[in-house]
């Protein structure tokens, strides 16, 4: 074929026909190798997800069932099994970091084990997976991989709580306003392990308790338990003050506790769980003592620890806020009692500032539920 | 342009097709993934606790594993088939080293049965279990269904632990 000008056109065709055709292969690839490359993604994202839910679903069976320690090294080893189970394997690259309640990350040591921050929990995990995958018909064009990296991330609990079985709710009652309820987490102590307050024993979260749960405690005597328990095999009645409380007890704005003449260790210089064991060791009420082979009729027996208007509480007067509660269970005798409890802190740790045990005070300064343990 | 016209069809209508693929792929992960997770979360520890999760009807209750694949399949106009060939849910054994397969869902029986001498009480919190779900493909590209043989099997598979 001529064109106007009278030169030749033929062969153009093939041309063309070359040029579409590098153009259309290029384009077939760009579908199979893009394709491929989410198809890929979207199981590695299947691995990822697998992965972090199984280790920080390990995590909180931990955290419930054995008091409250992690096995950070356990947690990672399910991960990676449920990565490796799902298809992300060698020389594919997993990272595991553990996250707190909010989402932010660990930092991991040398041995790729988070360090926990006083104050801090691990919450969760963040898996991430880095693999390379073969391509298809990019190979033709010298790209032999693609890159593809995914990330899946698990948590348990909530913002101020950490939740196991949480079968508690803790009313953060107050003289004015409403608060929320809190579900604080739930730990089980045996007087046969470690008992509640000792120097050097931490919480739940990781702090030194503070000092006025310990016995002998300073002269912190503004803290009080409310319904202290009964000193004697003598039953103790309501409103009595053998049993640390005057004026009827429920749940409402103040609190009053014996206004005169409280006995000498009102304050904590037995420390917690001497008062525990000494409650549990003596009845409330008549025909109420422990019975041997039995669950105690007195169970549960409810502690309630609260700080007072007076800074020197020599002079009990109203009770402000609750500091901390207890539940005990006396499952044989005394000597064999499960205790379930923690007490309140503000952020900086400090018990019953920052709002006397109120979670916020609406001063945006948070209280949390610490375990002790 | 009378020959490259064909070819240029055909290569559109297989990207076409691989698009399809693709989607009905994610679907089925999803679908899996559901399932997988019902069966992590509902399963019971006491003896056969695993057969009421399971179902082998044609159309799975809901509350079911396959019940969950199939009504995801379902709200993607995707129809996912309940027999042994396209669902299956494996059980193994989380705390031994070789991760020992302990129970399958029978789907002819609808019975959990326990394999390799384990006892009914696995699987288990911290086992796992495994749902595979098997999906033919019909590509709508004329030549290619005739070549391979019209149609593709996709599979998806997911392994969670048992919660």
């Amino acid at each position: 074929m001529r064109n106007r000008t009278g030169q030749l056109e033929k062969g153009q065709a093939i041309v063309l026909v070359a040029l579409m055709i590098v153009a259309l292969t290029g384009m077939l690839a760009l579908s199979i190798d893009v394709g491929n490359s989410y198809s890929q993604r979207r199981s590695l994202q299947t691995a990822a997800d697998a992965a972090a839910m199984a280790g920080t679903h390990l995590a909180m069976e931990q955290v419930t069932n054995v008091g409250g320690t992690q096995n950070y090294t356990a947690q990672r080893n399910t991960a990676i099994l449920f990565a490796n189970r799902n298809g992300a394997s060698a020389p594919d690259t997993i990272t595991i970091v553990w996250v707190d309640n909010t989402g932010a990350a660990f930092a991991n040591d040398v041995s790729n084990l988070p360090i926990i921050p006083g104050g801090k929990v691990a919450q969760g995990m963040k898996v991430t997976i880095a693999a390379n995958r073969d391509t298809f018909l990019f190979r033709a064009f010298g790209i032999l991989q693609v890159g593809v990296t995914v990330s899946g991330m698990a948590q348990f609990g909530t913002a101020n709580a950490l939740v196991g079985a949480s079968p508690l709710l803790m009313n953060s009652d107050s003289g004015s306003g409403t608060h929320p309820l809190y579900t604080p987490f739930l730990v089980t102590t045996d007087d046969g392990g470690v008992a509640c307050c000792s120097v050097g024993q931490n919480d739940s979260l990781g702090f030194a308790i503070p000092a006025a749960f310990i016995s002998p405690a300073p002269g912190q005597q503004n803290f009080h338990i409310l319904n202290d328990p009964p000193t004697s095999a003598t039953p103790a009645t309501l409103n009595s003050s053998a049993n640390g409380l005057s004026g009827t007890l429920s749940i409402g704005p103040s609190y009053q506790i014996d206004t005169a003449g409280h006995p000498a260790n009102d304050g904590f210089a037995q420390g917690l769980n001497v008062r525990i064991q000494r409650s549990n060791a003596n009845p409330v009420f008549g025909g109420d003592l422990p019975q041997a082979g039995k669950f105690s009729p007195n169970n549960p027996r409810v502690f309630m620890l609260a700080v007072n208007n007076s800074s020197s509480g020599t002079s009990p007067t109203t009770v402000k806020e609750f500091l901390a509660f207890y539940i005990s269970f006396v499952v044989y005798n005394a000597s064999h009692s499960i205790t379930i409890g923690g007490y309140w802190v503000n952020s900086s740790g400090v018990p019953g500032s920052g709002g006397l045990g109120v979670p916020t005070n609406g001063t945006g300064n948070p209280m949390v539920f610490r375990l002790t343990q | 342009m009378a020959l490259i016209t064909p070819l240029l069809v055909f290569i559109l209508l297989g990207i076409l097709d691989l698009g399809r693929a693709y989607y009905q792929y994610t679907v089925m992960t999803n679908a899996v993934r559901e399932g997988a997770r019902y069966a992590a979360v509902n399963w019971s520890n006491s003896v056969g606790g695993g057969a009421a999760t399971n179902s082998n009807a044609a159309s799975a209750p809901f509350n079911t594993v396959q019940g969950r694949i199939q009504y995801v399949g379902n709200t993607a106009g995707m129809t996912f088939l309940n027999d042994a060939a396209h669902i299956t849910v494996t059980y193994y054994d989380g705390n031994s080293a070789a991760l020992v397969q302990c129970a399958h869902w029978a789907t002819a029986t609808n019975t959990i049965v326990q394999d390799n001498s384990y006892p009914v009480t696995q699987p288990r919190t911290g086992d796992i279990v495994k749902v595979h779900l098997a999906y033919t493909f019909t590509p709508i590209v004329p030549i290619l269904s005739q070549v391979t043989g019209a149609t593709f099997n996709l599979i998806a598979d997911e392994q969670v632990r048992i919660e």
